[in-house]
C-alpha cells in the first residue's frame, strides 16, 4: 500500500500563471511518455519479475513516478489556478477549458486522452526492461522539449530540470536490473535431483522463455523432478 | 512574528524533502547494490536523519501522514502542497 506524505518530492512555487505553458506540460501528466505511464507501467510490470531486485526497482521506482505524477499536476494546476478568460483564450487553451475548466485532467499536449495504450506489460522481464529504459528516455526527451518550450520562467524550468535527472537516475537502475536479470538467465544450473537430459532440455527452455511463468524452484535453483 | 514562523517551516520542510531524496535515491540504489555497506550505512544515517526533523517539525507545525496522533481533525484542515504559495 502507499502511504501520502504531505509534501512534494521537490518544491513547487509558481508565481506567474501561464496557461501555454501549462497546455504542454500536461503531457507529461497524461500523455504518452507521462508520469502516469510510467507509474502504470512499473507498478504493474512488478508482478512479472523473476528475481528480488528488478522486483524491488519497479517498485521503488513506480511509486517515485506516483511523486512525479503529483508534481506535474501541480505545475499545471499552478500555471492555470484563478486565471482569467482573456488570459485561457490567448494562452490557447478554450479548447482544453470548455471539457475540463481549470481541472487537471490526464492527456496529453497534443489533447487526446490517457491511454493504457501507451504502455505494455508483456510478462517477460527482458522485454519488460527494455522497454522501461526506452520510456525513461522518451521522458527525458521531453523534459528537455519542454525546458525549451518553458525557458521564460525559471520555476518553472527549476522543476523540470529535477524531473529530467531523475529520469537518467532511472534509466541507469533499469540498465542495472537488466543486467542482473541477464546474468541470471546466462548462469548454469544445478539440480538436487536426477534430472533426464530430455526434460532438463525442456525446463531451460520454459526458463529462457518465460522466466517470470515458472516457479522460483525452477528458476535458478532446486528444480523438483 | 508569522512570517518568521512560515520562514521557519519552510525551511524545517526543505529539510526534511532532502532528506527523504537521499533516503530515496540510495533506496534505488540499494536495490541494484543490495550488497553495498556502505550506501546501506549512507541510507540508514539519512533514515536517522528525516525521523528526527519530521518529529520536529509535525510537533510545530501538524501531521506530514495520517499515521499521526492529532488532538483535532488538522489534517484535512491545513494547506496542501500543491496550492499555490504554498511552497511545500
Amino acid at each position: 500500500m502507499w502511504n501520502y506524505s504531505r509534501n512534494l518530492q521537490y518544491p513547487i512555487n509558481i508565481k506567474n500563471r501561464n496557461p501555454e505553458m501549462a497546455k504542454v506540460i500536461i503531457s507529461q501528466y497524461g500523455g504518452p511518455d507521462g508520469e502516469l505511464a510510467a507509474s502504470l507501467r512499473y507498478l504493474s510490470q512488478r508482478f512479472g519479475m523473476p528475481d528480488q531486485n528488478s522486483k524491488a526497482i519497479l517498485n521503488d521506482i513506480g511509486t517515485e513516478e506516483l511523486a512525479h505524477l503529483e508534481m506535474v499536476g501541480t505545475l499545471v494546476h499552478q500555471l492555470t489556478d484563478g486565471a482569467s478568460i482573456e488570459e485561457i483564450e490567448k494562452g490557447g487553451l478554450s479548447a482544453y477549458y470548455t471539457d475540463h475548466g481549470l481541472g487537471v485532467y490526464p492527456q496529453a499536449a497534443a489533447g487526446f486522452p490517457f491511454s493504457a495504450a501507451v504502455l505494455a506489460v508483456k510478462g517477460d522481464p527482458v522485454a519488460d526492461l527494455t522497454e522501461d529504459l526506452a520510456a525513461e528516455q522518451k521522458a527525458r526527451a521531453t523534459y528537455e522539449k519542454l525546458i525549451d518550450l518553458c525557458k521564460d520562467d525559471p520555476d518553472v524550468v527549476n522543476v523540470l530540470r529535477y524531473l529530467r535527472e531523475r529520469e537518467v537516475v532511472h534509466f541507469q537502475r533499469f540498465g542495472e536490473a537488466l543486467n542482473g536479470v541477464q546474468e541470471k538467465l546466462a548462469q548454469k544450473r544445478f539440480y538436487m535431483n536426477n534430472v533426464d537430459k530430455a526434460m532438463d532440455k525442456t525446463n531451460d527452455m520454459i526458463i529462457k522463455n518465460n522466466m517470470s511463468r515458472s516457479t522460483p524452484g525452477m528458476n535458478w535453483g532446486i528444480c523438483k523432478d | 512574528m508569522e512570517s518568521e514562523q512560515k520562514v521557519n517551516r519552510e525551511q524545517l520542510l526543505r529539510k526534511i524533502m532532502e532528506y527523504k531524496f537521499y533516503v530515496n535515491d540510495l533506496t534505488l540504489y540499494l536495490d541494484t547494490h543490495p550488497n553495498d555497506r556502505k550506501a546501506l550505512a549512507l541510507h540508514n544515517e539519512y533514515v536517522e536523519k528525516l525521523n528526527e526533523v519530521t518529529k520536529e517539525y509535525e510537533k510545530m507545525y501538524g501531521p506530514l501522514t495520517v499515521e499521526t496522533v492529532m488532538e483535532s481533525w488538522e489534517w484535512a484542515r491545513d494547506l496542501w502542497p500543491w496550492q499555490r504559495g504554498v511552497n511545500r
